[in-house]
């Protein structure tokens, strides 16, 4: 068990040197307001699977305390800090102030977030852009009636108009063969229709693959 | 005899499928929500008109991966028979159970008018009781359906008779006035004319009355 915070972190929110491990998995600035709202109130220690997590995934902290209502009482409450759970907020009179020091902060993992990422890790990501376009020997009404339009608009000359697709695809594989792979599939099986429509696939960016 | 009708999110001929077959005809219907997989006890499927999933991508593109398509596709393979009207009928070109694609009309207008078509059943087990060359008049309702397939599959087509129903006047430029088509075994039929809505005499006359009415003969 790794010492959190004592109770002169409240004001000014230094870094103690025991939360230094921490810093790793949360931005200064989080951990300052932590610090600064709750002080003493933070847990005394994160239980050690806590620091022990995969480093990609963010830590949020749940709250856990029992029910203090004289009218209601329920076993226990539970809920996410930024949103109580429903039955928390149905005990929201009662219960309200700062967290105190025995009411157990909890760390939980969540997800792997890819925006904000605080070690940096790269994930395997491509971006391809697909082009649908009708197959020459099908008639475009839509294109031919934009092609009036120009006209209209006086930007004569304009032989040919016809009007496709253009889908942005981001996908995460292990590496650009099966990304490739998976794009052709879709493009094939699901973007386009190839009996009306030619598809051509741009892997964009393949820098990702460095990971 | 019960008829399944599948309900995607967007389809809106669904209650007008029921209104024929149980209304007018006395056929046992039941819905078949897109995630359902269960098909027992049911003689036919129908896969009624609308914006399947809001049309998004190609009409039907999205309905093709409905868990109830899946089992729909079985159903056909061994035999059962399937109706798809309008939507219906661009969800089995996309589906594969029938060849070529719908596109847009050619004048870009969505298209609401009755319309005169010519039946030639061929081996199609849905028009049994329309004579060959017999005119019938079911209304259209639909913006892409001009039926587009290469020309010597079309040729293809023809000669096995799967071309069951021509327009008389081809009012979207489908290619070979094609308004409907059956597969090759004859169970499986697309049309985008709504022959549901000509099955009550109050409302758009009666000449669809035996096309859902052979599920009882």
């Amino acid at each position: 068990m790794i010492p959190l915070a004592s109770g002169e972190g409240e004001g000014t929110a230094p870094v103690a040197p025991e939360l230094q491990p921490l810093l790793t998995h949360l931005q200064p600035p989080v951990l300052a307001y932590l610090l600064d709202r709750h002080g003493a109130g933070l847990p005394a220690a994160l239980p050690e699977p806590a620091l022990q997590r995969n480093p990609l995934s963010w830590l949020r902290f749940r709250w856990q305390r029992p029910c203090r209502s004289a009218v209601q009482p329920c076993q226990q409450q539970s809920g996410w800090k930024q949103r109580p759970s429903p039955e928390a907020f149905h005990h929201r009179g009662r219960n309200r102030g700062l967290l105190q020091p025995d009411q157990g902060l909890v760390a939980v993992e969540v997800g792997l977030p890819r925006f904000n990422n605080p070690c940096g890790a790269q994930v395997p990501l491509f971006s391809a852009r697909v082009l649908v376009s009708l197959r020459p020997s099908v008639l475009d009404p839509a294109g031919e009636a934009t092609r009036a339009a120009a006209a209209r608009l006086g930007v004569d000359g304009v032989s040919r108009l016809r009007i496709g697709k253009a889908v942005e695809v981001e996908l995460d594989a292990p590496d650009a063969a099966t990304a490739r792979q998976q794009l052709e599939l879709l493009s094939d099986r699901l973007l386009a229709n190839p009996v009306i429509e030619n598809w051509t696939l741009e892997l964009l960016d393949d820098a990702g693959a460095g990971a | 005899m019960t008829l399944g009708v599948v309900v995607f999110p967007g389809s809106n001929c669904d209650r007008d499928v029921r209104w024929a077959a149980e209304g007018c005809l006395g056929i046992r219907t039941r819905f078949l929500w897109h995630e359902e997989r269960d098909l027992t006890g049911l003689d036919a499927v129908v896969i009624p008109g609308g914006f399947s999933y809001g049309d998004y991508l190609r009409c039907g593109a999205i309905a093709r991966f409905a868990p109830v398509l899946q089992e729909v596709m079985a159903f056909a393979q061994r035999g059962g028979r399937v109706l798809g009207i309008c939507n219906g009928f661009q969800v089995l070109t996309e589906l594969g159970l029938l060849p070529g694609a719908l596109t847009r009309n050619r004048h870009l207008h969505f298209l609401c008018e009755p319309t005169e078509l010519t039946v030639q059943p061929g081996a199609c087990s849905w028009l049994q009781s329309y004579g060959a060359g017999e005119v019938v008049s079911f209304p259209i309702a639909h913006g892409e359906g001009r039926y587009q397939v290469e020309p010597e599959q079309l040729r293809q087509l023809e000669d096995n008779g799967q071309v069951v129903l021509r327009y008389c006047r081809n009012p979207n430029g489908s290619v070979g006035d094609v308004a409907g088509l059956s597969n090759a075994a004859g169970n499986v039929l697309g049309l985008m004319p709504h022959p549901e809505r000509a099955c009550d005499a109050t409302t758009g006359g009666v000449d669809g009355r035996r096309l859902l009415g052979s599920l009882l003969s």
